[in-house]
């Protein structure tokens, strides 16, 4: 098929907004080859004049592709891929794709020189990543740079910090005009279940995590929300990142509190789940926590150990909404996997970034980061909008789940037993 | 078989790494026959040891044990073709006890020659570590394990009697006399040549890796020549 | 304050933790005492004996084949390892066995990544064993003290195995003077063959055997190997003896750092390895004599 190379076709904003709801990806995708193919002649006639080169778009993935975050990396490639080239004919806003990955292994130092390398030698107009908080802080000043040159998507890693005990509303983070996030703000997954957990879970609460800085403030978010709603820390357990016993630390959890909220994420959550239960643990306390503490990826590593636990997170890969179950459908088409919280993050930066294109006709930055703002978003999660202001991120509902298990050999899955709606962080810029 | 010598070097260069030890080396050894090798630190003694037994093999030439050639044997294989060293500093295994010791050498082989008849000494002690044993007990329990395992025609012994006190020396040459009684091959390398030309039917003496000069002990130890230049004695 | 109860337990759950790390580091240190290669694929074999455990009872074997088989495997591949890669580097110096099991450890970690995936796997503990028992106050699964149990036996045996037989002398011969053992008439080669492929075996062990409380993910490796190494340091690089008690030291240190200052928990360890750098380099259990010339 021969490209339209000035990247206008004929649907229009409201289509591009709320008309895919409802279709399934395949009849999106015939109906946008009919459409450019009928517009592929007055394309033609002008492409001598527009030139091609400038009309593409390019995205660079600054992802870790190796080490512990390999599959977060995958997810979020696979995800943005899935909306460009199965939804949009390889197109963003109209305009061809080229993509460039690299790998950042995790590492800031290596972050930092991909973010200037995709700056300053592949020239990207996006750059989608990091996974890490601390990568995307090391890329924070390299992009700060040049925030006229790009925008900048986090469908995960953010790069903020606060100190330890700041209380909620003093919470300022880093800002740039050109960051746009697309997943959470580190108070989603986290404050609502406090809100949940006061209701139904008790108000004596052992606060366990993972002792890094994400671990903190995931962790501070939810015990300043549970202290506000009247409820009581009876403990903290930090626990080293990376650890593969979790026993000696358990040994530290209160018994007598109503309930644990863990903040663990990849194989560490993986690992303090197992060991939460083999210790007996589960028999004595209800088990909560973020919604990376029971992820889609985790959950058939965890196995029945995790049945019972309830996490915070705005999207659930089971949630029962046509939109969704396209979505899940098509993904695994390409993927051959469920998608993960990250594949589903990382799509709708995809869609943030179609629709910010096609609406400024062009990929300047400063354009498109007039543009995001207050921008409604069909996610598979469920609608979400951009905040108006800085920091720029999703208004969203968040699932509160449970796990139960399934029948047979499959592994248990979450089940959304509740949802907090219209979730903003209350962050100010520093 | 009997026509062949026990052990027949023929033209060995060996190196240590880039720099060359040994050149065009040669030398026999017949049956029975207890041949000295001497000459200064550095000349090549214990390299020429640790040619034939595999340990630093040389680079060119043949060495034949009984007619066959070994030189391309790793240590273990001409160890069982019946060649035993007893290395320079005993190397003995510290923390083992003077029976463990012995076991682990004969446990190569099938030789059960009952080795603390010949070392009365040692039968004391088998159950002391080795490491604690003093140099002339442990030089025993080195020539003890050497002739243990896999059958002994030929024995190279690499200074046996270094740093042992004149005593103690006097022991171990009758050591060495007993064995070439018992009909044992023994190529001996001594940095105390007067010793070493008593004990020696013949000698070789060796410089910077040649050998410079052949001739039976007794005449050696009767060249006044031979004695200053190649030997510093006086 | 901290009660004389918490104490105890964090005592025993600081030996239980010593104890598998134990059985990670036996091998390790053993291949390290004889042959003098500090193995960073150690930890990939651990891994492949998760895997092979994971894919054993995925295809309906039992636990106790796959703690069998696994293990075996895991064998076979060290063997071939050692056979293929590390044989022609002996004698070189020790920085091309580093690069070479390093570089082991990657093509490990790409090949678990192409056949099992990235996401992290799961295999359950045998159903007999799923009830728990209380141990001074401490609730272990039964199967934790299985691991225990089993774990702490082998350990011992390999110790006393190393003292009293007759391979033991040998491989504490060996240790002391690989040439030396060749030339009484053993081949050296093959020792050092048998050795890495029974550390190989000893580390797909801890793999079955932790697997079913650990996450089974491609990057599993690096962890364990990181820590292992510390402890073979602190405890004297090669000596087995010394490789078992800082293991339990290190798991003790563990337990009560958890218990009392758990977020200087890891840097307490590292701490220990620097501090017995400095003041004994030869490690706790380590002679600065008798290594061969």
């Amino acid at each position: 098929m021969i490209k339209i190379l000035d990247g206008r076709d004929a649907s229009t904003e409201s289509e591009r907004q709320h008309g895919r709801a409802g279709t399934t990806s395949r009849g999106g995708r015939s109906r946008r080859a009919f459409l450019a193919s009928a517009g592929t002649t007055a394309a033609l006639g002008v492409a001598g004049c527009l030139g091609s080169g400038g009309d593409t778009v390019k995205v660079g993935f600054a992802v870790a592709q190796s080490g512990a975050y390999t599959l977060l990396g995958e997810s979020v490639i696979n995800g943005f891929k899935l909306r460009v080239e199965e939804e949009l004919d390889g197109q963003l806003g109209g305009r061809d794709v080229e993509f460039v990955s690299q790998d950042t292994e995790g590492d800031p130092g290596t972050g930092s020189s991909i973010a200037q390398e995709f700056i300053t030698r592949e020239e990207v107009d996006v750059i989608v990543g990091s996974i890490s908080g601390a990568v995307a802080s090391a890329m924070r000043p390299v992009i700060e740079d040049h925030v006229d040159d790009l925008v900048w998507l986090c469908p995960v890693g953010i790069g903020w910090q606060w100190p330890m005990d700041t209380p909620t509303d003093d919470v300022s983070v880093s800002c740039t005009s050109t960051q746009f996030i697309t997943g959470d703000a580190y108070y989603q997954p986290s404050a609502p279940m406090a809100d949940f957990a006061i209701e139904n879970l008790g108000d004596s609460c052992v606060l366990a995590f993972a002792d890094y800085s994400a671990g903190y403030q995931y962790g501070g978010l939810f015990r300043n929300r549970f202290e506000e709603l009247g409820g009581d820390i009876a403990g903290e357990v930090p626990v080293p990142v990376g650890t593969e016993d979790y026993k000696p630390y358990l040994q530290n959890v209160d018994t007598s509190a109503d309930f644990v909220f863990g903040m663990f994420a990849g194989s560490d959550a993986i690992n303090f789940v197992k060991q939460f239960h083999e210790t007996g643990l589960h028999e004595e306390l209800d088990l909560s926590g973020v919604g990376f503490l029971a992820e889609a990826d985790a959950l058939g590593a965890q196995g029945d150990a995790a049945v019972g636990t309830y996490s915070a997170l705005p999207y659930t890969p089971g949630k029962d909404t046509e939109r969704n179950q396209e979505f899940v459908e098509a993904y695994q088409d390409v993927n051959d996997r469920e998608p993960n919280v990250y594949a589903c993050t990382s799509y709708d930066a995809a869609q943030v970034a179609d629709t910010a294109i096609e609406e400024v006709g062009g990929t300047d930055a400063n354009d498109i980061a007039d543009v995001i703002p207050g921008i409604e978003v069909d996610s598979p999660r469920g609608y979400f909008e951009m905040t108006d202001s800085m920091p720029y991120h999703p208004v969203q509902d968040v699932d509160i789940r449970r796990v139960v298990a399934t029948e047979g050999d499959a592994p248990p899955t979450n089940e959304v037993i509740d949802t907090i709606e219209r979730v903003k962080a209350p962050f100010d810029c520093a | 078989m009997s026509a062949h010598p026990v052990l027949a070097v023929e033209g060995i260069d060996t190196y240590y790494g880039r720099s060359h030890v040994l050149f065009d080396l040669s030398l026999e050894v017949g049956a029975g026959e207890t041949v000295a090798l001497i000459g200064n630190n550095g000349a090549g003694k214990t390299t020429t040891l640790r040619s034939i037994m595999g340990l630093t093999p040389p680079e060119r030439g043949r060495i034949l044990f009984r007619g066959e050639e070994i030189q391309g044997c790793k240590p273990n294989e001409i160890r069982r073709r019946g060649v035993s060293l007893v290395p320079e500093d005993r190397r003995i295994f510290p923390s083992l006890t003077v029976a463990e010791n012995v076991e682990l050498a004969a446990a190569a082989g099938s030789t059960t020659t009952d080795v603390y008849d010949r070392f009365p000494v040692l039968d004391d002690r088998r159950d002391q570590r080795a490491g604690t044993l003093s140099g002339g007990e442990q030089q025993m329990l080195a020539i003890a394990r050497g002739l243990v395992g896999p059958p002994t025609e030929l024995l190279l012994l690499d200074e046996p009697t270094e740093g042992l006190a004149p005593q103690i020396v006097e022991d171990v040459s009758e050591v060495v006399e007993a064995l070439t009684d018992d009909g044992i091959t023994i190529l001996l390398v001594e940095q105390n040549a007067e010793l070493a030309l008593e004990l020696a039917d013949r000698a070789y003496v060796i410089e910077t890796g040649r050998i410079v000069h052949e001739a039976g002990g007794d005449e050696l130890l009767h060249d006044p020549e031979v004695l200053e230049t190649h030997l510093g004695v006086r | 304050m901290v009660g004389f109860e918490a104490l105890v337990r964090a005592t025993i759950l600081g030996l239980q933790f010593g104890t598998t790390l134990a059985l990670l580091v036996a091998g390790l240190t053993l291949v390290f005492g004889l042959m003098d290669v500090i193995n960073l694929a150690h930890g990939s074999l651990y891994m492949l004996g998760a895997y092979f455990g994971v894919t054993l009872v995925d295809a309906g074997g039992s636990f106790w084949l796959a703690l069998v088989v696994a293990p075996v495997a895991v064998g076979v591949v060290g063997l071939l390892m050692e056979v293929f890669t590390l044989r022609p580097l002996y004698g070189r110096e020790p920085l091309y066995q580093i690069l070479v099991t390093l570089g082991l450890a990657f093509v490990v970690e790409e090949s678990v990544k192409e056949v099992w995936g990235t996401s992290a796997q799961n295999f359950a503990a045998p159903a007999v064993l799923a009830g728990s028992i209380d141990i001074a106050g401490v609730t272990y699964s039964q199967y934790q003290a299985f691991v225990l149990l089993f774990t702490t036996v082998l350990v011992a045996a390999i110790w006393v195995g190393l003292e009293r037989t007759n391979v033991g002398v040998l491989l504490q011969a060996t240790a002391h003077d690989p040439e030396m053992v060749d030339a009484l008439g053993f081949d050296v080669s093959r020792v050092f063959t048998g050795v890495f492929a029974v550390s190989a075996v000893l580390a797909g062990l801890a793999g079955v055997l932790l697997g079913p409380a650990r996450a089974v993910t491609p990057s599993m490796w690096f962890n364990v190997v990181l820590l292992a190494f510390a402890i073979i340091v602190i405890g004297g690089l090669g000596n087995f003896r010394g490789a078992i008690v800082a293991s339990l030291l290190v798991g003790l240190l563990t337990g009560y750092a958890a218990l009392l200052v758990p977020s200087y928990t890891e840097l307490l360890v590292f701490a220990l390895m620097a501090v017995v750098l400095l003041v004994r380099p030869a490690g706790i259990f380590g002679t600065a004599t008798g290594d061969p010339g």
